[in-house]
């Protein structure tokens, strides 16, 4: 037991860096702005989240009590936060299990596979407990106004939440620890793959799911006479949402007791069938993992002639960066999911809901209301620049090199050239992501080309200043010393970069908004674009007229 | 060839040198070893020469170029190989090599001159359509040593080179350091392997604390300490306490 405890406040401590962190801060008092920025960020976040589902709960809780189905709301976000568990934690067992370097350490000491699959298990569902907190806190403060919970009724929310996401992270434990074993080294991005088709799955079961059960699938009259129990429909899908329901809602009682027992069992269940599992497929897919595929290509001069052909500098450095993002699919999702996946989720409901639902009945008041297209242009501009920004390719764009800075640092091209071809890069693979918005603008809202062009070129023009400052924050202050990939991109602050910079832009430009609008409408938008247009050539000026001290900076120490 | 005036650097907020007044002159057609206890400042001296640090003091010049004022041209003239190749591990050795055979605007028949025989000498030909993940540890030091010569450096920089190599490569990449220097190029190494220093180098230097304080063939040395003396007697001689 004394080793298990060993290795897990070992894995705690490298999993978080919290020797680096008590040496950096408290020791050596370094950067102590860093912590206090992050503190901020983190309750910033937590508070704009938090406000957001606590509304959004409140509001659906206000209504469900007066037909008496006041519970269904903690469903309803219970199954939310599980399924937040299930997605972020399936990544995260890849990540742990797949992609950290420590297995190559522990592997060879004297301890049992369940010994280090328990202490990574357990890393994963700390680390998923922020989800829950910041989705079920909020929900439950908006469930107590409704429903008072009481002293106990805390006491079983906060038990309950405490196993919450164990089921959802057991079972895509199994499905990781499965895959890995069909998997090799060579192949093992293809499981990321997989992995974030299966997130786009369950995304769009959600939409659909959501979306049918907004537009009354249930009569209304079985709902009201109590004939139907919404948290049963809520959460047939996953019973264990129910379990936690009901331990909460009926706290104190035999069936919230029994509810919150079974939910205890299962989950010991679930986290048993998962270590059963990974103990018999674990080695095996490790041993796999390191075996290494070779395709052995004969070199002849044939192959040579044909490979190696010389092509510009330029050409070069677009192409490294291409094949390094492209083949590391961990970046690949992180920098590009949101860019498909958010315009897929807006059009979809549309697409396949009822008539006179969500962006349809939009579309109606914007082509009736005066200055409706100009608004619905400036807001698809706005998601642009939105899709845009949460594209993290130009903000790591140095972090992601990391260990191999040396390669760039050593090479005899400028530093403006090598930063030309990261944002060329960068922007050409960011841009394009308007393209499926304005389509879906185009197809619900049938606006016309002059305001299609419009919100196209207004998006991107804006759009690009975010990326820009990116980058210039990134080779400012990169984050190089990540471990593993995921780290570069997720633990890596400079990936939000753009969207504080994006979100600063769309404050001053909904200011513009305000003070042109009496002038006119087409004046506005031209206006909006010529400036978003001149920043943007401003702020490339400037970073390609800094490149060369900015590198300079950069020192490759380690 | 090379030549550091009285560089110095020390690192943020550290109260020591890793790099104290070095000055120190390498010839065209010379194979130098810069050799030193852990520590001393040999791969924080390499890492200023092909511009991964700057210096806080002095100057350096590669072929004639000042590597802060005209950066471009001193790493134009370099081949560097560091002590841990970290090279790209989602690129196959063939797109590596050809990313760096572009980036030194090699031309395409050149390249295939030089690779067919580079390859041949490191024996990686059936590897080079690999991953680069999948190489061990001396497969990539032969994928970044053939990198490093397939533009045909005037100035060779190696940390540690024979780290990794086995017996036979070893071998042969020091017959390649000799044809090196024989066309009238140049050399500079750290090594801590005192044997191969004192049977391949024309001149060694010694570094301790940051600061050199020996250089010079190794007759030059052997003046300084008994008659006969090997390198490695020199050596512990000088860097003891």
């Amino acid at each position: 037991m004394n080793e298990l405890l060993s290795l897990f406040r070992l894995s705690l401590n490298s999993y978080f860096g919290l020797t680096a962190l008590r040496i950096k801060y408290l020791h050596k008092r370094e950067k102590l702005w860093e912590p206090m920025l992050v503190l901020l960020g983190v309750v910033a976040g937590g508070m704009s989240f938090g406000s957001m589902f606590y509304f959004l709960a409140l509001t659906m809780a206000q209504g469900a009590h007066m037909v008496g189905q006041a519970d269904f709301v903690l469903t309803q976000f219970i199954m939310l936060a599980q399924i937040m568990a299930f997605t972020f934690g399936l990544f995260a067992m890849i990540s742990i299990f797949y992609f950290s370097n420590d297995l190559d350490i522990l592997v060879p000491l004297p301890l049992k596979a369940w010994q280090i699959l328990a202490t990574k298990f357990s890393l994963v569902n700390i680390v998923e407990y922020a989800p829950v907190i910041v989705i079920l806190m909020p929900t439950l403060i908006a469930y107590n106004q409704v429903v008072t919970l009481g002293l106990g009724g805390w006491f079983t929310a906060a038990a309950t939440m405490l196993f919450l996401p164990t089921i959802p992270l057991a079972l895509a434990g199994i499905l990781a620890v499965t895959v890995m074993r069909g998997v090799n080294r060579r192949h093992r991005d293809i499981l990321m793959v997989i992995a974030s088709l299966v997130l786009l799955g369950i995304i769009f079961y959600l939409q659909y799911h959501f979306t049918a059960s907004m537009t009354g699938q249930i009569a209304a009259e079985d709902l009201i006479m109590n004939r139907i129990d919404f948290v049963e429909v809520v959460g047939a899908a996953f019973p264990p949402a129910i379990w936690a329901t009901r331990s909460i809602a009926a706290h104190g009682t035999t069936e919230g007791l029994e509810a919150l027992a079974l939910l205890i069992l299962s989950s010991g269940a679930a986290v048993s069938a998962f270590m059963v599992v990974g103990q018999r497929v674990f080695y095996g897919g490790l041993v796999g993992g390191n075996e290494k595929s070779r395709r052995r290509t004969l070199f002849t001069k044939e192959v040579l002639s044909r490979q190696a052909v010389r092509r510009s500098a330029l050409s070069a450095l677009l192409r490294r960066e291409l094949k390094l993002f492209m083949r590391m699919p961990i970046w690949v999702m992180n920098g590009f999911l949101g860019v498909i996946l958010f315009p897929l989720m807006a059009f979809f409901p549309t697409f396949f809901g009822a008539q006179g639902t969500g962006l349809r009945q939009l579309a109606v008041v914007a082509q009736t209301h005066p200055d409706g297209l100009a608004m619905a242009t400036l807001i698809v501009a706005a998601a642009i620049v939105f899709v845009t920004s949460i594209n993290t390719l130009a903000s790591t764009a140095i972090s992601r090199e990391g260990k191999h800075l040396w390669i760039s640092k050593t090479l005899p091209v400028s530093a403006k050239e090598q930063v030309w071809s990261k944002l060329i890069f960068a922007l050409a693979a960011a841009l394009p992501s308007g393209l499926p918005l304005v389509g879906v603008y185009a197809f619900i809202f049938q606006p016309g080309a002059a305001h299609l062009i419009t919100a196209l070129t207004l998006g991107i023009a804006a759009g690009l200043t975010p990326q820009v400052l990116g980058l210039w924050f990134d080779i400012w202050r990169p984050f190089l010393t990540w471990t593993n990939p995921q780290h570069a991109v997720k633990n890596n602050l400079n990936a939000v970069s753009p969207m504080l910079f994006g979100a600063a832009l769309g404050l001053l430009s909904f200011l513009a908004y305000r003070e042109l609008m009496p002038h006119g409408t087409w004046l506005t938008l031209l206006v909006l674009l010529f400036a978003h247009a001149g920043l943007a050539l401003l702020s490339i000026t400037l970073l390609l007229g800094r490149a060369e001290s900015l590198y300079s900076r950069l020192e490759v120490k380690g | 060839m090379l030549h550091f005036q009285n560089v110095s650097k020390a690192y943020q907020k550290a109260n020591i040198k890793a790099v104290n007044a070095l000055t120190l002159e390498v010839k065209g057609g010379e194979i130098f070893g810069f050799l030193g206890p852990n520590g001393a400042g040999k791969t924080t001296s390499i890492k200023m020469v092909v511009g991964l640090l700057r210096q806080d003091q002095g100057s350096i010049t590669v072929n004639g170029h000042d590597t802060l004022e005209a950066p471009l041209k001193a790493k134009a003239s370099i081949g560097f190989v560091p002590d841990n190749p970290d090279l790209y591990d989602k690129l196959t050795g063939m797109e590596y090599i050809n990313f760096i055979a572009d980036i030194y605007k090699v031309d395409s028949l050149s390249r295939q001159r030089r690779l067919e025989r580079l390859v041949n000498i490191f024996e990686i030909g059936n590897a080079m359509g690999d991953l680069i993940g999948s190489f061990s540890h001396g497969m990539k030091q032969k994928l970044a040593l053939t990198a490093a010569l397939v533009h045909e450096p005037p100035l060779l920089i190696l940390d540690e080179p024979m780290v990794g190599l086995d017996p036979r490569s070893a071998h042969l990449f020091k017959e390649l350091m000799n044809e090196h220097c024989s066309q009238g190029k140049t050399v500079f190494f750290s090594t801590h392997i005192l044997d191969v220093a004192e049977r391949l180098c024309h001149r060694v230097g010694i570094i301790k604390k940051g600061q050199l304080i020996a250089c010079g063939t190794m007759e030059e040395l052997r003046q300084t300490s008994s008659p006969g003396s090997s390198l490695e007697s020199i050596f512990l001689e000088l860097t003891k306490q």
